[in-house]
């Protein structure tokens, strides 16, 4: 694991990041100077103060600390991205997987599904869901899911498709191993290498989609302290009070820049490297 | 002597992978390069083409032409001589040709690359496509569209056409069935006794080199352990490795 | 168990798409120690027969028998039964094992997927490795980093898991050195003789038949041209392609080398069977009715099939213009 993290340094950046940010989620209520203001409480007198040594992004609108908000938000935005991921593998994943391997009638139906999914923008498919349910968490959650994994689903068939023709696949079904096992034990591990870079490349996306969806009003509500949302509530005040816009965007950018860079350091190194690390160099 | 190989070693990052005290071949002569894989015989083609170096190797010692030193010659000059003097055909022929283009045009580029003019060109591809027993209507198609054995053979035809004094191949049969492995074997032949070439004959199959070759070189692990006449050694072979080789191939014929 | 053969093979056709890979090929593997071997290039349907065989590709028409069943026609336990009794090792090495899995548990796998009894599950792939002349340590490797022949034996070991009765064993050297072939050559001689195998080598290199097969049969173009006791046939063939395959084979002994009879033409591909004799276009000793008319198979000597308008002229000595009459040098 050390080698992994050590051996590049988009990855190491982003890793370093990425953990200080599931710290602060996970600190937040020891970390943050007003816990309090993270939930319901309001302190209208102290309203739309200016970062200070008090209050270090200053306060909003209703007199919350901002500094206090935006450690709050850590637990908000990325554990909606982990969930929305989780839901888009654990859905697209056995899709895929059964699609290429079969291949004929289960495929065509497979990736005609994906297909009528993935014929709309994602963000606008995501937005109609998230308007027809009412605005929570929840809903964000399943609307930018049913997005997401139709993605996965294409990504991983073409891979399992390939792994399916391998001669170790054949060699399987001529030793009589269960189709479950094949599937299980040889085809996915086989395809799923491509899925790894490509999950911690829209983990940073899923956090932008779902800030756009809350600034939008269709996702978190007040008082949760989500990001999109404080930028959307602080958006009249921007050319004065920029702090309420300015730190919660600039965590938005942070958080998914360094999955972003983490995702970009893993391909680099789950790719070439480690076929070269232990191979031979194939001169012949 | 055509091609004097002398003192050379191919190493990556200090490690020898290949050395060669002493090989030569000359005008109408087929020497062969025996060995396994891991041997060190392909790098020695790589390096006497100057292209070891693409592959991350150092060089070092001596590689003659005609007395010309190849090792050290800057790329232009070895742009001018690789193909035009010295050929190479490898064990893939579908590898050495694009597939996105006409196998004519792969040819008449490189000869036109070479200095000759369309009309020229034209025509020499032409005539090497009839000396290898191909129809030269074969130059309109594709990679895809044509045999293992017909891509060697045009590779073969592009040696000729370019009037190659020396010919590299690297297991130039190995991936061919055996009834056409025995044509392109025959062409190679005939290369040597009609047109003079000197070639250098790469193979793990110890019966082909010995049908083919005048002397031969046994490599194993990056050095050459033996040399002679094929005849010699084949039959009173002085290395524990070349009686281990020999032994090791097949016979059609059941020995009681 | 009945009598008669291990594997009965009749009018085995297979196709893909337009495509006939086996055009009506019958042949008999009988029950161990038995080699038969399959010879025929690229485009015979040699690779194809021997999946067809194991229910890897779907057969379009014909029978195969194992032990008198009917193996087309097997499903779900059954055919998980007789995935036991005959086995494939395949040709390529470098792909036939999961990268990503450990030698020993690429084998307990197959173990454990026929929920075989016996000894516990690392000391039967340990008895299995060394059975395969390899060292059982090395059940904790990953493929890539064995040699391509301790790849090959890995997966001879994998087919023995199950003590099949039956294997084809598909090109087993093809992808190997020398020294490594003359090893994995030695191996199956041993686990014929200590197992009492019956196996169908399936191969081009005519070369390594004779030490492990007691019968062959020639394919060309999805057709058997010529089968019979191996050391006869290539003694004596009684078919031109033969003549010419065998004429191909380099030797190393000048005093044994044979005069080439070269084949105009390439191997044609799989499927491209002209009218006629499949291999007319390329026979040196083609006549007219060759261009008209199937030679189907007949019987030109005790033992000895051959599907040749003038198989008898070829087995009594007639040769292409210009080779000499004795092809193969005398044992």
């Amino acid at each position: 694991m050390r080698r992994l993290l050590g051996s590049s340094p988009l990855i190491t950046v982003g890793g370093a990041v990425a953990v200080l940010i599931v710290l602060v989620a996970v600190f937040a209520p020891l970390l943050a100077p007003y816990p309090a203001d993270a939930g319901s409480a309001t302190n209208p007198v102290a309203a739309l103060q200016a970062p200070s040594l008090h209050h270090l992004f200053g306060t909003d609108q209703v007199g919350r600390d901002v500094f206090s908000r935006v450690l709050y938000g850590a637990r908000v935005s990325p554990l909606v991205a982990l969930l929305v991921l989780v839901i888009a593998c654990v859905v697209g994943i056995p899709l895929g997987v059964v699609a290429g391997y079969f291949g004929s009638v289960a495929d065509e139906t497979i990736m005609r599904i994906t297909d009528i999914f993935l014929a709309f923008p994602s963000l606008l498919l995501s937005l109609a869901f998230a308007a027809v349910l009412p605005p929570s968490l929840t809903s964000l959650t399943i609307a930018i899911a049913i997005t997401w994994w139709p993605w996965y689903t294409r990504l991983i068939r073409g891979q399992a498709a390939s792994v399916a023709g391998r001669p170790y696949v054949e060699s399987c079904r001529a030793l009589g191993i269960p189709t479950w096992r094949i599937l299980l034990r040889h085809v996915l591990p086989n395809s799923v290498t491509p899925l790894i870079v490509q999950v911690s490349l829209d983990f940073g996306g899923v956090i932008l989609t779902a800030s756009a969806l809350s600034f939008l009003g269709l996702g978190a509500q007040d008082p949760t302290p989500d990001w999109g949302l404080m930028v959307a509530e602080g958006q009249n005040y921007f050319t004065t009070q920029w702090w309420l816009v300015t730190y919660p965007g600039l965590a938005i950018l942070i958080t998914a820049l360094a999955f972003n860079l983490l995702g970009d350091g893993l391909r680099d190194v789950l790719d070439p490297r480690w076929r070269g690390q232990r191979g031979w160099v194939n001169v012949r | 002597m055509k091609l004097e190989i002398r003192d050379l070693e191919v190493s990556f990052a200090g490690r020898p992978v290949a050395s060669v005290a002493e090989l030569a071949v000359d005008a109408g002569e087929i020497v062969g390069l025996a060995g396994e894989s891991g041997s060190g015989k392909s790098m020695t083609i790589l390096a006497v083409l100057g292209l070891a170096g693409t592959a991350g190797a150092t060089v070092t010692g001596s590689v003659r032409l005609d007395g010309q030193e190849l090792i050290g010659m800057p790329e232009a000059g070895l742009r001018a001589i690789r193909g035009r003097r010295i050929a190479a055909i490898f064990q893939s022929p579908s590898l050495a040709f694009n597939p996105v283009f006409r196998v004519g045009k792969i040819v008449t580029r490189t000869l036109r690359l070479h200095g000759l003019s369309a009309a020229e060109a034209a025509l020499r591809a032409d005539a090497a496509m009839r000396s290898v027993l191909l129809a030269p209507d074969l130059l309109s198609r594709y990679p895809s569209q044509l045999s293992g054995g017909q891509l060697q053979r045009v590779a073969i035809a592009l040696a000729l056409a370019l009037r190659a004094e020396v010919l590299l191949a690297d297991e130039p049969t190995s991936a061919l069935d055996v009834t056409v492995q025995a044509e392109v074997l025959e062409l190679l032949r005939e290369l040597r006794d009609e047109r003079g070439m000197a070639i250098l004959f790469v193979s793990h199959d110890l019966a082909v080199i010995a049908e083919l070759c005048d002397r031969v070189a046994v490599m194993r692990a990056g050095q050459v352990v033996e040399t002679g006449p094929v005849a010699q050694v084949t039959t009173a072979p002085r290395h524990d490795y070349t009686r281990e080789l020999l032994a090791a191939v097949p016979r059609l014929e059941v020995r009681p | 168990m009945t009598a008669g053969p291990l594997l009965e093979i009749r009018d085995l056709r297979v196709s893909f798409g337009p495509v006939r890979a086996l055009d009506g090929v019958s042949l008999d593997v009988k029950k161990g120690p038995f080699g038969i071997a399959l010879v025929g290039e690229s485009g015979s349907g040699k690779t194809t027969a021997g999946r067809a065989v194991l229910r890897l590709v779907p057969a379009a028409g014909g029978t195969v028998r194992f032990d008198g069943q009917d193996v087309l026609a097997l499903r779900g336990r059954r055919l998980r039964d007789y995935r036991r009794a005959a086995q494939i090792v395949f040709q390529d090495a470098d792909n036939s094992l999961d990268p990503r899995m450990r030698i020993g548990a690429a084998i307990s796998e197959v173990l454990t997927a026929h929920r075989l009894p016996g000894q516990r599950g690392q000391d039967r792939v340990a008895t299995l490795l060394a059975e395969a002349a390899l060292d059982p340590a090395l059940a904790a490797r990953y493929p890539h980093q064995l040699s391509g022949g301790q790849r090959q034996r890995v997966a001879i070991a994998r087919a023995l898991a199950v003590s099949p009765r039956l294997l084809v064993l598909d090109e087993p050297t093809s992808a190997l050195d020398v020294t490594a072939q003359a090893r994995i050559l030695a191996l199956i001689r041993r686990l014929r003789a200590e197992r009492a195998l019956a196996y169908l080598l399936i191969t081009h290199n005519l070369a390594i038949v004779p030490e492990l097969c007691e019968q062959t049969a020639v394919l060309y173009l999805g057709r058997i041209v010529e089968s019979g006791p191996t050391a006869d046939l290539l003694a004596r063939p009684a078919h031109p392609y033969t003549l010419a395959l065998c004429s191909a084979v380099p030797e190393i002994d000048p005093a044994i080398r044979r005069s080439r009879i070269i084949l105009p033409g390439d191997t044609p591909p799989a499927g491209s069977q002209p009218g006629g004799c499949p291999f007319h276009p390329r026979c040196p000793l083609a006549v007219d009715l060759c261009r008209v008319t199937v030679p189907p198979p007949r019987e030109v000597a005790p033992g000895r099939l051959a599907a040749c308008h003038r198989a008898e002229e070829v087995l009594g000595g007639l040769r292409p213009p210009g080779a000499p009459a004795q092809l193969a040098g005398g044992d």
